[in-house]
């Protein structure tokens, strides 16, 4: 579809090596452009940093205030560590998902090559953490389960809902932002082929519009509060503040939560 | 299996370069966004730590001094009360001395005065008894002197007589007066 009427970022694209292009689509490049926008907001917003905030200082603050503390309550005590990963991962895919409502840009999450990098982040990230956390003997263990007889189930099934997470995690992005793009982009192309018989532009897609308004920050919350949980299920609660007994498991409340959703 | 990738339109090296721009993306915004907001909230709270430190020491230090005053005017308290009550004492024992000295001080007047009376009908008495010895002794020597008949007797009886009653009426009245 993008190659049908693009964007304002294509010209960089056509400028890249034939080469590249195995390596480099135009969904890339506009994720860079995110990349650069995101980047100069937060210089922006820290680069004089006062005691009152005051403007982008503000917003990031804010931001990774409310990140911090969504850490602390999803994984426990002492899990702003994460922050940074989580926090990137939320604006990041948020502007991604909203980029596409700007005219003359494209929707970079409507790419599967796209989610899934980031899905494929989050996997090797969340990996990452629970061997920090548990120490590999530990992490190994996690795969194992109990009771250890088990083991030749519990290691298959656990990998395989390893895998699944990121899988899952890159099919509804992608799934949920492709087909609000197509369906915004079939709709205004109603709307044109209307004209002709009523002889005013009609938009048509002006309620998927709205709704793709809802549905992206949505969609990156999701992503967001999963990649939460999936943190949250691998350390355990190891290094943080342990759950009570009869209380309900972060992470399975959090899946309850988006099920629900 | 990779003929399968293109077909769904997943590549690898392009999902390896959107990894690459999401880790720079990453250590971007860990450099310039919540590493520097992470030390601003770091800063602020120690600050925020330290100042309701200062506010709960403030506050104990408030309120020992309030506990100290109120000590100290609960003895100023107790010791007014004991002034008052000592006063009170102290305006009683005056008072029933006063009473006690003004009784008898008028007890003292009551007396001089009796004693005074008295005093006085004793001299009255004492003056008349003279008087009537010295009017007796004229008396005496006008009879003595002047031969008188019986009227005449009479008479100077009866003008002695008078003259006593005189006399004693007023020795009387002087010791009233007195």
């Amino acid at each position: 579809m993008h190659e049908e009427h693009g964007s304002w970022l294509k010209p960089i694209y056509d400028l890249l090596p034939a080469s590249t292009h195995h390596f480099i689509d135009h969904y890339v490049v506009l994720t860079w452009f995110v990349i650069v926008l995101l980047t100069a907001l937060a210089w922006a917003g820290t680069r004089h940093r006062a005691r009152v905030p005051r403007g982008l200082q503000t917003f990031w603050e804010i931001y990774v205030t409310w990140v911090r503390g969504f850490c602390r309550e999803q994984i426990g005590e002492g899990a702003e560590k994460y922050a940074p990963l989580l926090g990137t991962l939320f604006i990041y895919i948020l502007v991604m998902n909203l980029l596409g409502l700007v005219p003359g840009f494209l929707t970079p999450t409507m790419s599967i090559n796209v989610t899934a990098a980031l899905a494929l982040s989050v996997f090797f990230g969340v990996q990452y953490f629970g061997i920090v956390t548990l120490g590999p003997v530990g992490y190994i263990m996690h795969f194992v389960g109990e009771p250890l007889w088990l083991a030749p189930i519990n290691i298959p099934v656990h990998i395989i809902g390893e895998l699944a997470k990121p899988l899952s995690l890159a099919v509804r992005l992608f799934g949920n932002m492709f087909g609000e793009e197509t369906a915004i982009f079939r709709m205004a192309a109603l709307g044109a082929a209307l004209i002709p018989f009523v002889h005013v532009p009609i938009p048509v897609h002006f309620i998927n519009v709205m709704l793709h308004l809802i549905i992206g920050p949505i969609q990156a919350f999701i992503f967001f509060i999963l990649s939460a949980a999936y943190i949250q299920m691998v350390t355990d609660g190891h290094g943080h503040e342990e759950h009570k007994e009869h209380e309900a498991h972060p992470a399975e409340a959090t899946m309850a939560r988006v099920d629900a959703a | 299996m990779e003929e399968l990738f293109h077909a769904l339109g997943i590549e690898p090296g392009i999902i390896l370069v959107n990894m690459a721009g999401f880790v720079l993306l990453l250590a971007l915004l860990k450099r310039f966004a919540f590493g520097p907001v992470g030390e601003i909230l770091a800063v602020r709270e120690r600050e925020i730590e330290a100042n309701l430190g200062d506010a709960e020491r403030a506050r104990d230090m408030a309120l020992a001094d309030q506990r100290r005053i109120d000590a100290e005017l609960a003895k100023l308290d107790d010791r007014a009360r004991e002034i008052v009550s000592v006063a009170e004492n102290e305006a009683a024992g005056r008072r029933r001395e006063l009473i006690a000295r003004a009784e008898e001080q008028s007890r003292q007047i009551v007396d001089e005065g009796e004693r005074a009376v008295e005093h006085a009908t004793t001299e009255a008495r004492e003056q008349l008894r003279r008087e009537t010895a010295a009017i007796a002794v004229e008396v005496s020597e006008r009879v003595l002197r002047e031969a008188l008949d019986a009227e005449r007797q009479q008479a100077l009886v009866d003008a002695f007589i008078a003259d006593v009653e005189r006399n004693a009426a007023v020795s009387d009245s002087g010791g009233e007066r007195a």
